[in-house]
């Protein structure tokens, strides 16, 4: 590849990268408004209800502390997917800055990875909670313990430990070039 | 290390300014003054082969193990 090509190709990551950095600080406002618009405008939201563990009637019927708890446990995915996405931004204002080849974004996109893991893992658990506290004021034998589990979540973990393999690999290549940086 | 770089003493037989040797070989400046000090990791047998045309010399006028 000539130095042109080089230039030109580095041009583009830094250009795709600004872009992407930005796209990243959407998606975090997003993660943190996802469960207040579930409870405030489930119109809206409708089509992304299918996988919840409990009726949005049952949200809705809540108030007092379990309101607040179980909107709590419903956000908790979706904080760890905004750190995790907050690293993925890093990543890319990184490379914005022309700091590819560098350990400290190859550490974002493998903090982004676990976190995109540990959201898929503790979606099923928090979704059970959710369940249990949005049908704790049923009487006894109406209450419910709901799992849900889904394609989505195996081919998320899937997508997480590839993220994670490919930031290993990276780190090995960043080693490398700092050694190549190193000769002369 | 035990490996010593005699370049600048290379420089100063040859007369000629370590600018000049870069600029003849197509290194930065910078990377021919740490290669100098000895501040590298290792050198590429490409620069190697380069100095010593420039130079005139073989790879040992420029390196010298010296044991610890």
């Amino acid at each position: 590849m000539s130095s042109v090509e080089t230039t030109d190709t580095l041009k583009n990551v830094r250009a795709i990268s600004t872009v992407l950095y930005w796209v990243c600080a959407i998606a975090i406002i997003f993660q943190f408004l996802v469960v207040p618009l579930v409870w405030y405008a489930p119109g809206w939201v409708e089509a992304s209800t299918s996988q919840m563990t409990v009726s949005l009637g049952d949200l809705h019927a809540l108030s007092g502390w379990q309101k607040y708890v179980t909107m709590t446990v419903m956000m908790i995915p979706s904080l760890v997917l905004a750190y995790g996405l907050y690293r993925l931004r890093k990543m890319f204002g990184a490379f914005a800055q022309n700091a590819i080849f560098q350990t400290e974004p190859i550490r974002h996109l493998k903090a982004f990875g676990i976190a995109l893991m540990a959201q898929t893992l503790i979606k099923p658990l928090t979704g059970a909670a959710t369940s249990v506290l949005a049908t704790f004021h049923r009487p006894a034998g109406e209450r419910v313990l709901s799992i849900g589990l889904s394609n989505a979540e195996a081919s998320t973990l899937f997508l997480g430990g590839l993220i994670i393999v490919i930031a290993w690999v990276l780190g090995e290549a960043a080693r490398i070039d700092d050694e190549n940086r190193s000769f002369v | 290390m035990g490996i010593i770089v005699r370049l600048d003493v290379m420089l100063a037989t040859r007369k000629m300014k370590s600018k000049e040797l870069a600029a003849r070989i197509g290194i930065s400046e910078q990377n021919l003054s740490l290669l100098k000090s000895g501040k590298v990791r290792g050198v590429r047998f490409e620069t190697l082969s380069a100095i010593c045309e420039e130079l005139e010399c073989q790879p040992g006028d420029l390196l010298e193990f010296q044991p610890d």
